[in-house]
């Protein structure tokens, strides 16, 4: 029983380096953000004023909100999906080993490794309208209808989505290589003996086995999606053509450092992390992590 | 017959069809270039002179090669001082979230206490949490604790973000490592200490490593806390220096491209040397099932 | 007395002494370490251990961060240092969006620098906060009547005190290519109005080779044009209560010629950064941009050797709006504050050190670090012929005459103030920072908004979130 105890002990002794960090750097300063959400305050004075509401209220009426939410709902799906055929395509195409494989597996690791800052200028580069090689490249196609400009209004929602699906599928990639390596060769043995196709064995073996891997990386790029700030600030600076990619962490960051509106930027901060307390609940409820629990 | 059949598709799938064996190329080829090009893009227009920066149509390899760009990121900019910030406070970052990562998640694994599922579990839903949702309360606790224009400030931001995650996969290594290896060393009259250090850290180091190079890259890449933390330029990391660059009466895109390369390259020879570690510690410890 | 005539340090101390720069003992002090090197300077400051203990540490912010100006700044800080070993001076250079998020830090953190440049609008705005304090004493000090009454005027407030003193000054104008004009048969010189203007912009068009115009889209920058072309057309956004005053026609009438204006301009405008067309004019890709003086490096970086010259990149006319008497354009005119907060010792060196900076060789300096854009803010400068002669303020002729030619009109304003009178609304720094016009602009000329619908939307965001949050 003592040795129990003992034992009990030592382990949250353990933790509590880990435990104290991250309840001094998360759990408190989440729950100071609650409570700030109720006041109206400057985010660089000390004063500041209980509203209750208030500032729910003001975004519930506001259409720039709506409008960010509605531009952060269009960028998350888009880039998230995009990012998971990236990926999935990927890794299938680095599964078996061929000369040059641990080259290639490197390389297309890459773009998550560089700083986003970089990624983004270097895309901003490219696209460019007047110097840029991708618009001149599609140039050269002579497609009737290509925009001469990408960086604009119309369509610089697309730049964005394909500069996310750059930077963030081989986080996706890396998580589908990992797990197919670890499907049995016998499965496929056993279907090619029956005659499936290539794409019968990826639809009948492969995708089932995925199936796991691929609803997590589907729930944690949804939720980083929609909250991903730097990659549309970097390309659009929040306005000009930006205004068309003002999601709302953007639309959250201008409220606090532009506007200086702290209680309001904590209030929109506050609406995200709703949102993704009810994203993971029900994805927790729709699949439940059965072979997590037993291991916990 | 089954025996033949399963004869013959063993035997083509060594040799390949030719054709087969050609889409398969162009599919890593066409992958090259995706990953690639931008990367290839950037290193050219580094090495461009002025006007052939600029010049329509644009050159896919340099006419002249010129050193220009690299000569004003190093001698006009504060590039290495934002280079030495930035190695600085992932370096930081690493190490805090390494120990009290090993430390942790070796108190979850092998001692049962109350809530430890518990804690498992929440650990997870911070890894979730995207740094936005932490932008004014940590901006407005660091300037209460005069955390601002501090790369220790900024160090103990990216730990809140890292930390969750490490623990999160380096839980799952350890509870890959058998329990009996140790009860064994145990029984041998090692003690925990030596438990720990002899058998399982050696096994878990595969996992240790990916769980560095990915705490390092959290603090490498941010932009946001330096942003709105970092307000001093001695002590400016990369990505906001870099994104001085851009507002500067010199901006350029040539040095914008160069200091992306002096950013990028070391990295790259790194990575492609350590993604077998990577995916390794990944596919175990990053996600489950 | 020919030996320290020939020391360049000593003789600058002799005449800071005869000037009453110097106090007795200071001087003594000085002149001790500069004859009898270090260990002199030592045994005085034995003497006075007190006085050459403390170091008073100035720390002085600029909004001048490029490379050239940054060595003239620490040549000068370095020769000042020589004379005043009790001063330690710190001069940081940054870009304006930095400075201005560093000084709200700073002010509400009540640790401001001891000075800083900073805009005309942040001037009323702290003033009316009683953040800063006036320099009369600095200004008087190099002597009004040798300053430009230009850059007085946006110095001087209704209280009759100087509440800033501008560093250096230079007006933006519109650039031409000159090579671009050739059988187009369009003689800029003869435009008066925005529709003279508009009548040859599409003989200048040559889309996608060239285009007619280059804006920045970037907000910050779309503020500016909003500003210029409102005053340029008899408006102001502002009424005289400082209400929003969008909805004027006027406005609108700014709003419907920048419509017009599209046609001309690149498909991508609206992410182009400021920078980006000046190199766009550099390089050949527009025949005419917003721009100013220190374009000159840009056009030696990215133009084509032989056509480095004034005669292809020409100055061309600024034209008026149908309801407006005279052109307008952006006075660029940051002025040194000095902080309440600040330690009165640390301010008192800081002016010291604004004394030893404007004179003539130390200024000079700092001016031909960019020669056509860090204009001289003395008169004299530009009868001087040393001043003129620079092979730089040579070259470019035509645009030194171009910026001087606003300054004698009185039509180069600051930043977002169409009406003198505007320089005394106090919140037009959070409306410079706000992406609230530059939304405006992109909802009417980008996404084909009703200009009225727009910019009643753009006065109230206004109104609610600036004015509001500034009187709440």
């Amino acid at each position: 029983m003592w040795r129990r105890r003992r034992d009990a002990l030592i382990g949250m002794g353990l933790l509590l380096p880990s435990a104290a960090l991250v309840f001094a750097f998360t759990l408190f300063p989440v729950g100071y953000n609650v409570w700030l959400g109720f006041y109206a305050k400057h985010s660089l004075r000390a004063t500041s004023t209980w509203v209750g509401l208030g500032n729910y209220a003001q975004l519930l009426v506001d259409p720039d909100f709506w409008r960010s939410v509605w531009l952060a709902t269009v960028y998350a799906v888009a880039s998230t999906t995009l990012q998971i055929v990236a990926g999935v395509a990927g890794a299938l195409i680095l599964h078996r080993r061929f000369p040059g494989c641990d080259f290639l597996r490197g390389v297309a690791l890459f773009p998550y490794m560089i700083p986003t800052i970089i990624a983004v200028f270097v895309w901003r580069w490219l696209m460019n309208d007047l110097y840029g090689v991708i618009p001149y490249l599609l140039g050269t196609l002579a497609i009737p209808g290509m925009p001469e400009a990408w960086l604009t209004h119309s369509t610089i929602m697309w730049v964005l989505v394909v500069l996310s699906v750059w930077t963030f599928f081989p986080f996706v990639l890396v998580n589908v290589l990992a797990r197919l390596q670890t499907i049995p060769p016998e499965l496929y043995d056993a279907a090619r003996v029956d005659g499936a196709s290539a794409f019968r064995q990826f639809l009948n073996v492969t995708l089932p086995q995925l199936r796991n891997v691929l609803l997590i990386v589907l729930l944690l790029r949804g939720i980083w999606m929609f909250t991903k700030f730097d990659v549309p600030w970097l390309l659009g600076f929040g306005g000009g053509a930006g205004e068309a990619i003002r999601t709302l962490p953007v639309f959250t960051y201008q409220r606090s450092f532009t506007y200086y509106q702290a209680g309001m930027g904590a209030a929109l901060s506050n609406v995200m992390l709703a949102l993704l307390l009810m994203a993971v609940t029900l994805y927790f409820v729709a699949f439940p992590p059965e072979a997590d629990e037993n291991d916990a | 017959m089954r025996e033949g059949a399963t004869r013959r598709v063993r035997s083509s799938r060594r040799r390949g069809r030719p054709v087969s064996a050609a889409g398969a190329w162009a599919l890593r080829l066409g992958l090259f270039v995706f990953c690639a090009f931008p990367l290839y893009w950037m290193v050219v227009s580094s090495f461009k002179v002025s006007h052939e920066l600029l010049a329509a149509p644009p050159t896919l390899v340099p006419h002249e090669w010129d050193l220009r760009a690299y000569r004003k990121l190093f001698l006009e900019t504060n590039f290495w001082t934002y280079f030495q910030n930035t190695v600085i406070v992932a370096a930081i970052t690493t190490v805090i979230v390494i120990v009290a990562g090993v430390i942790g998640a070796y108190g979850l694994t092998r001692y049962a206490f109350p809530g430890r599922t518990l804690v498992a579990r929440l650990t997870l839903l911070a890894y979730m949490f995207p740094p936005i949702i932490m932008l004014v309360p940590l901006f407005l606790l660091a300037r209460e604790f005069g955390l601002t224009n501090s790369l220790l400030g900024l160090a103990l931001t990216y730990i809140s973000f890292a930390l969750p995650y490490a623990l999160w996969i380096l839980r799952a290594f350890f509870q890959s490592i058998p329990v009996e290896l140790e009860h064994a060393a145990l029984v041998d009259g090692a003690n925990r200490a030596q438990a720990l250090a002899y058998i399982v850290m050696p096994l878990a180091l595969p996992g240790i490593i990916a769980t560095a190079i990915f705490t390092f890259i959290v603090a490498w890449n941010d932009f946001l806390f330096a942003l709105v933390l970092i307000g001093k330029d001695d002590l400016k990391t990369l990505a906001i220096g870099i994104n001085d660059f851009f507002h500067m009466a010199v901006v350029d895109w040539g040095l914008i491209m160069a200091a992306g390369v002096m950013v990028t390259i070391p990295a790259l020879v790194f990575f492609v040397a350590v993604q077998r570690y990577l995916i390794a510690g990944w596919g175990a410890g990053g996600v489950k099932g | 007395m020919k030996r320290w005539e020939s020391d360049p340090g000593l003789r600058r101390l002799v005449r800071e002494k005869k000037e009453g720069v110097l106090g007795r003992r200071a001087f003594l002090a000085r002149l001790g370490g500069a004859t009898a090197g270090a260990a002199a300077a030592s045994l005085i400051g034995g003497a006075a251990p007190a006085r050459a203990q403390k170091k008073v540490v100035v720390t002085m912010w600029d909004t001048e961060p490029n490379p050239a100006t940054r060595a003239a700044v620490k040549a000068i800080v370095e020769d000042f240092h020589k004379l005043h070993k009790d001063i330690e001076i710190h001069a940081e250079g940054m870009g304006w969006s930095d400075m201005d998020r560093k000084l709200q830090a700073a002010m509400a953190a009540k640790s401001p620098p001891t000075a800083s440049h900073t805009q005309t609008y942040v001037v009323t705005s702290f003033k009316a906060k009683g953040l800063i304090e006036p320099v009369d004493d600095l200004v008087k000090a190099l002597g009004e009547d040798r300053i430009f009454p230009s850059v007085l005027r946006w110095m001087k407030y209704p209280d009759g005190k100087y509440w800033g003193l501008t560093h250096a000054w230079g007006a933006d104008n519109l650039g031409g290519r000159g090579d671009y004009l050739a059988g187009t048969g369009v003689d800029p010189r003869s435009w008066k109005t925005w529709d003279d203007w508009l009548r040859d912009l599409p003989k200048l068009n040559k889309a996608p080779q060239y285009y007619g115009l280059s804006l920045a889209g970037i907000p910050f920058f779309v503020n500016e044009d909003v500003y210029m072309w409102t005053g340029a057309n008899g408006g102001s956004i502002f009424d005289d209560k400082g209400n929003p005053a969008l909805e004027s026609p006027q406005v609108l009438g700014m709003l419907e010629f920048w419509k017009k204006l599209r046609a001309f301009l690149p498909a991508g405008w609206a992410s182009h950064d400021y920078l980006e067309t000046l190199s766009a004019w550099a390089a050949g890709k527009t025949a005419q941009v917003y721009m100013w003086g220190r374009t000159a490096g840009y056009i030696d970086q990215y133009a084509p050797p032989d056509k480095r010259n004034p005669d292809i990149f020409q100055m061309w006319p600024k034209t008026i709006g149908p309801m407006g008497k005279a052109p307008l354009t952006q006075f660029d005119n940051e002025p040194w504050v000095f902080y309440a907060d600040a330690p009165k010792e640390e301010k008192a060196a800081a002016k010291e050190f604004l004394k030893f900076f404007f004179r003539k060789e130390n200024y000079r300096r700092y001016c031909d670090s960019v020669p056509v854009h860090l204009l001289s803010i003395f008169k004299e400068d530009f009868a001087d012929p040393a001043y003129m002669n620079h092979p730089e303020r040579k070259r470019w002729k035509p645009w030194l005459d171009a910026q001087l030619k606003w300054v004698e009109i009185g039509r180069a304003h600051p930043l977002l103030i169409c009406n003198p009178q505007d320089m005394l609304v106090p919140w037009i720094g959070d409306v410079a920072a706000a992406p609230i016009l530059a939304d405006m602009v992109m909802a009417v000329v980008e996404r084909g908004r009703d200009p009225r619908a727009a910019a009643k939307e753009a006065g109230d965001k206004i109104s609610r979130d600036i004015i509001g949050k500034a009187k709440g």
